[in-house]
């Protein structure tokens, strides 16, 4: 009685490009947010979420972090505008461009795939657009958000990649999805 | 003889046939056969052996509940023991094995133990095997363990996988019969989630053979529309081959999905393990059917009355061309008249009951079956198999009043809701003296977190056996449901069902009533565990009266299907016995999983490659070409040394350490922690973590430092660097990362809430590359780009620079006593760096090295290593380490700890070197040495004992060190080591062992 399976089964690919820069302060300070949306043109994001302009993402990480998704070549400078920006300000600003692995998935049944190794709720009403929900794969610490139905991203640490890969592969099997989403 | 009917058999499709073996022997079956219907269509009336007695045993249910048929299935890797017959779907090529038997099904050696089945009664192991000591474990043991126990795990790897799957829900359904798809239905209306699992590989459960006119039209129509809608509804998932195993806290529940090898190929998906959260579950899980107790009742060809029924109707077989019936409701008269309208013969049902009135009867009667009021069965005959029954009085004491043969005996005790998981989150039951069974107790329903029940029985399962009471019972309740989310239902034309009375069950427990002790034991209650009526007897009788002592003294209800159809047959045997009310004896505890789930299904995906993830570093490749022999270091795999080809462990050991002690080395770094610590207050704050003073370190310089626990312990080392006046990075142990970043949290986010520092974890951004020996500075200057010279870099300095062309920060720190350097580059570029220091270093035979040489380079310079010299109970005094921790700090995390009187006890062991006087008998890691005295035990005093030993190549002989007591006051002295079979002697050294300047 289990709805169909067919269809294509999505896809895991490494994204070897994307700049990355942790940052650390306090979220609610008005400096922060000005600084933040002056430098690079995405507002700071509420609790559980990714917010995007162009080619820039700012995702929610913590109370009192920010993860900024930034063109690989713009990092140095951006976080020199950023410290300077933040004066006197309390902050933690790093190049973590290599701390983490950024996957690209693409393709059908990704809710599915994901559903099979971690215990978040992937409903569509629940994780919709603009969600960025840190969480587990398997047994590895990652976080989740899309763009599309066909399009999600995942980032692990990048000791982690290979485990996220293989257990991505060994879920993603034709025939072995069930259409529950 | 069962065989297969020329007709009939709604699950079955006669034209495909299956071929499988059983015991080895060719069978043949169709698609839609389960292994046990498929074995009685064979015929094969004996399907395994007893627990206890090896009895032989037949099939007896048609569903999870089944006792008996337990076989293993598969062969080689595919290989699954006790797996239950009833609900192991046929497959071209199935391999079916019987278990529990020795040598043979047929003719089984421990059955013998039928001479006197009196001879293992109740409580046989507590009371028997306590003399001799010896004869335990070289007589009865062995004895024991080769005539008990199931089937043989299996002895090679697993083929087939496994994976979960988690969903959220808003409602849950267990059962897909007809109060399951009703409410389902109702509540698919409302638009909220709903989850529908379904046990078995067809919906509809017990609705079509056991009503096949449904109001106006035909049952399995109903059925077929109603999936049909739901199976439209978006909001709506259902799954069959699920079955719910648990019920847990916070609306947590486990599922298991089963899934059939229709390929026949191995290597396929086998189960799938659901973790579900669901806010309110409705419960319809139907009931089962109860056994009765009378002599011979586990012969092989006693049945329930309801798997006959499903084998007739849903397979197409017959039990036997002669079934007798035995009852103590009206239900089981279904079972008469489908048989008798298939036209088998049905010679003769029993009643339990003086007066027989109901719809059921009249209508068998109407078929001309003899139907016998207030009579019994004395004794079932037949040695193997059933060959026939004598009739006796019920209210007497079993004679025989008449012989009937028959090959089949149909038995029908009632019905039980099946309760177990209203149980698993305690759930109370009470006991129905006018329905004869347990049913959920709604005032004790099982609660969520917000103290509201959120378990709701509807059908059977809540006690409503009768077609025609279910539906508006179903909307009564799930209408309750749908108010909690503030919906309601629609109105909705609720099924018309057709009305038959059945009259009461009656409370039958022992047939007949005063059944004879002999007989008693010939009675079965359990047929898993082998717990007779006699049993149950003397439990009672030895003061075993509370149900859950009885239960464990006499083994009712335990094992693969947890008493099932026993369970409340024993409690009715315990209530008779004690001459009190079933509810005053109560119930034993439910408990997850209702039906056994494989271990492999619970291990989901993570088993073979994916059993834990392995961390990998960047040069993990390189290290893989090199032939590195590797060890586990916390979740990272390391290079413990490189092999040459040909070449052991231990002499590639010896060549990397003197490759660094004579020239140079490299070292893949990169898994020791690096946590960023920054802010105004991050060398106050770190002045607490650590030891020592880090506010003192100017920027550009390095110190050594000790992180202790708030009792004084050490937990973990390594070099803090300072990077600016507000920056430091803390270099951890590759073990201690994640941990001492969540330790340094959990004091600011905790305790220091308002102080003004971050950190984070940087470890993966950086690849970290050890270049270790006399030429480690010849080859980074090849590179070029950075002075790294005596005065520009140092020894505990560090500086920025570009390095061959990458970015890098290059620490001078030194783990081995030589001239070293550690280069810190972006994690991206770190085999690009590690190649060119590779290639540069040809000059100088430079070669990687790996923990294991790092180790003896450590040693041979008496450094300490976290996890060697520490154990959670030594602090750094006692390793010489006083030098690292501040006088003059007012405070640090762990100076209140050390200043316990049992650590500043002077007699506390202290570390030396330890060098044994025959350097052909190296130390064993972890040997203890032994004094002459006694301690208060009167065992021999222990004075030290071995951290590390190795083989140190430099100085051509075995190193180590210990903990010792007093040691460092007893230098020159000679202690003895137990290293088991001979004492080791050694002298109390300096534990600097190579160039002690």
């Amino acid at each position: 009685m289990a709805k169909a399976t067919v269809g294509s089964t999505p896809k895991l690919n490494l994204l070897d490009d994307v700049g990355m820069i942790l940052f650390r302060g306090d979220l609610k300070s008005k400096t922060l947010q000005d600084a933040i949306v002056e430098v690079t043109g995405v507002k700071v994001p509420v609790r559980g979420k990714i917010s995007t302009e162009d080619q820039t993402s700012i995702a929610w990480m913590s109370p009192d972090e920010l993860l900024l998704f930034v063109p690989l070549e713009r990092v140095g400078e951006l976080i020199e505008d950023l410290n300077h920006k933040m004066g006197e300000e309390d902050t933690l600003i790093w190049d973590i461009s290599d701390l983490r692995s950024v996957f690209e998935i693409e393709g059908n049944f990704i809710r599915e795939v994901l559903a099979k190794n971690t215990p978040i709720d992937l409903n569509k009403d629940k994780m919709r657009k603009g969600t960025f929900r840190r969480t587990r794969f398997g047994q590895i610490a990652v976080a989740f958000w899309f763009e599309s139905e066909t399009k999600w991203f995942m980032i692990c640490r990048r000791s982690e990649a290979e485990y996220a890969q293989q257990l991505f592969e060994v879920s993603s099997k034709p025939g072995e999805i069930p259409s529950v989403f | 003889m069962s065989t297969r009917l020329p007709t009939g058999g709604r699950f079955i499709d006669r034209s495909k046939p299956l071929n499988f073996r059983f015991n080895g022997r060719k069978f043949k079956g169709f698609e839609g056969d389960t292994v046990a219907s498929a074995l009685m269509a064979n015929d094969q009336k004996v399907v395994g052996r007893s627990f206890k007695y090896h009895r032989p045993r037949g099939i007896v249910a048609s569903g999870p509940e089944e006792p008996n048929a337990l076989f293993t299935i598969g062969k080689d890797g595919e290989r699954e023991p006790n797996q239950v017959g009833t609900i192991t779907e046929l497959a071209e090529g199935l391999e079916v094995k019987s278990q529990n038997h020795w040598p043979t099904l047929e003719t089984d050696i421990g059955s013998m133990a039928n001479l006197g089945s009196n001879l293992i009664p109740a409580g046989f192991y507590y009371k028997t095997f306590m003399a001799p000591r010896q004869a335990w474990k070289h007589l009865f043991e062995p004895a024991i363990r080769q005539s008990a126990g199931l089937g043989q795990p299996p002895n090679q790897n697993d083929v087939d996988h496994y994976e979960h799957f988690y969903l959220h829900t808003d409602i849950l359904v267990v059962g897909g019969g007809m109060a399951g798809l009703l409410a389902t239905r109702l509540l698919a209306e409302t638009g909220l989630r709903i989850l529908l699992l379904e046990q078995s590989p067809n919906f509809g459960g017990r609705l079509v053979q056991d009503h096949a006119e449904f109001g106006e039209g035909a049952s399995q129509d109903w059925v077929d529309s109603t999936l049909l809608e739901l199976f439209s509804s978006k909001n709506v998932t259902m799954r069959s081959r699920t079955s719910v195993s648990g019920i847990y806290d916070h609306g947590f529940v486990i599922a298991d999905e089963r899934f059939p090898n229709t390929s026949g190929k191995s290597g396929y998906l086998k189960r799938r393990l659901w973790k579900i959260r669901t806010k309110r579950i409705v419960l319809a899980t139907g009931a089962i059917e109860r056994p009765l107790c009378f002599a011979g009742n586990d012969l092989p060809g006693v049945r329930l009355a309801s798997g006959v029924r499903d084998y007739l109707i849903n397979y197409g077989v017959s039990p036997g061309d002669r079934t007798a019936i035995i009852t103590n409701n009206d239900d089981a008269y279904r079972t008469a008249i489908a048989l008798a309208e298939v036209g088998l013969s049905v010679p003769l049902i029993l009643d339990t009951r003086m007066e027989i009135r109901g719809t059921l009867p009249t209508r068998a009667k109407n078929l001309g079956l003899r139907i016998e009021p207030a009579r019994g069965i004395g004794e079932v005959l037949g040695k193997k198999t059933v060959s026939g029954l004598e009739m006796c009085s019920q209210v007497g004491e079993g004679t025989s009043l008449e012989k009937i043969g028959c090959e089949s005996i149909a038995v029908s005790g009632g019905w039980s809701p099946t309760v177990h998981l209203w149980s698993h989150c305690n759930g109370k039951l009470k006991w129905d003296e006018t329905k004869v069974m347990f049913v959920p107790d709604w005032k004790h329903p099982p609660i969520d977190s917000h103290g509201k029940q959120n378990i709701f029985p509807v059908g059977s399962a809540n006690g409503y056996l009768q077609l025609h009471e279910i539906p508006s019972q179903v909307e009564q309740i799930v209408r309750q449901v749908a108010r909690e989310f503030d919906k309601d239902l629609p109105e909705i034309q609720l099924p018309h069902t057709r009305e038959i009375t059945e009259d009461r069950c009656h409370g039958t427990w022992l047939i007949p009533y005063s059944m004879k002790p002999k007989k008693k034991m010939k009675a079965w209650v359990d047929y898993q565990n082998d717990v007779k009526v006699s049993d149950i007897d003397l439990a009672v009788l030895e003061g075993f009266e509370s149900i859950e002592h009885s239960k464990r003294y006499t083994t009712l209800g335990m094992a693969t299907d947890q008493g099932k159809t026993s369970n409340v047959n024993g409690i009715a045997l315990v209530s008779h016995n004690l001459g009190i009310p079933m509810d005053k004896v109560g119930t034993t505890t439910f408990r997850p999983p209702y039906s056994p789930i494989p271990l492999g299904a619970i291990a989901g995906s993570a088993g073979k490659e994916l059993f834990k993830p392995t961390r990998k570093t960047p040069i993990d490749a390189w290290h893989v070409s090199q032939n590195a022999h590797w060890e586990p270091v916390s979740d990272w795999r390391r290079p413990y040394c490189y092999l040459l080809e040909g070449e052991s462990v231990e002499n590639a050991v010896n060549r990397e350490t003197l490759r660094v002690r004579t020239t140079v080395g490299m070292l893949d770094a990169t898994t020791l922690g690096k946590i960023l610590v920054k802010g105004k207050d991050a060398a106050k704050f770190l002045d607490l973590i650590y030891t020592n003073a880090i506010s003192t370190l100017k920027p550009s310089r390095c110190r050594y430092g000790l992180m202790c626990d708030e009792n004084g312990f050490l937990m973990d080392d390594g070099v803090v660097a300072r990077l600016d006046e507000t920056t430091f990075l803390c270099h951890t142990t590759t073990g201690g990362a994640d941990h001492i970043h969540g330790w340094l949290e959990d004091w600011l986010q905790c305790e220091w809430w308002d102080w003004r520092v971050y950190t984070a974890n940087i470890t993966d951004q950086y690849v970290q590359i050890g270049v270790a020996g006399p030429d480690a500075r010849n080859v980074l200057d090849k590179l070029g780009g950075m002075d790294l010279g005596e005065e520009a870099l140092p020894f505990m300095s560090w500086k920025k620079g570009i390095l061959g062309g990458h970015e890098v920060q290059v620490y001078r720190i030194s783990f081995s006593g030589e001239l070293s350097f550690e280069i810190s580059v972006r994690a991206s570029e770190g085999l690009e760096l590690w190649e060119k220091i590779h290639e540069a270093g040809q000059e100088f035979s430079i070669e990687p090295y790996g923990t294991e040489a790092l180790h003896v380079l450590r040693a041979e310079k008496g450094f300490i290593m976290i996890g060697d010299e520490t154990d959670g109970t030594i602090i750094p005094q006692d390793l010489g380490l006083d030098w690292a921790i501040s006088k003059k700090k007012d405070d640090f995390l762990g100076k209140r700890g050390q200043q316990r009187s049992y650590l500043t006890d002077p007699d506390r062991w202290k570390l030396v070197g330890l060098e044994v006087l025959d350097n052909d008998e190296p130390l064993p890691h972890g040997v203890y040495a032994q004094c002459e005295t006694k301690n208060e035990f009167d065992h021999p005093k222990m004075e030290g004992r071995v951290t590390s030993t190795y083989y140190s190549p430099i100085l051509k002989r075995p190193i180590a060190m210990g903990l010792v007591e007093r040691g460092t006051e007893r230098m020159g002295e000679v202690i003895k080591f137990n290293c088991g079979n001979k004492m080791i002697k050694a002298k109390i050294v300096s534990h600097i062992a190579y160039n002690t300047d």
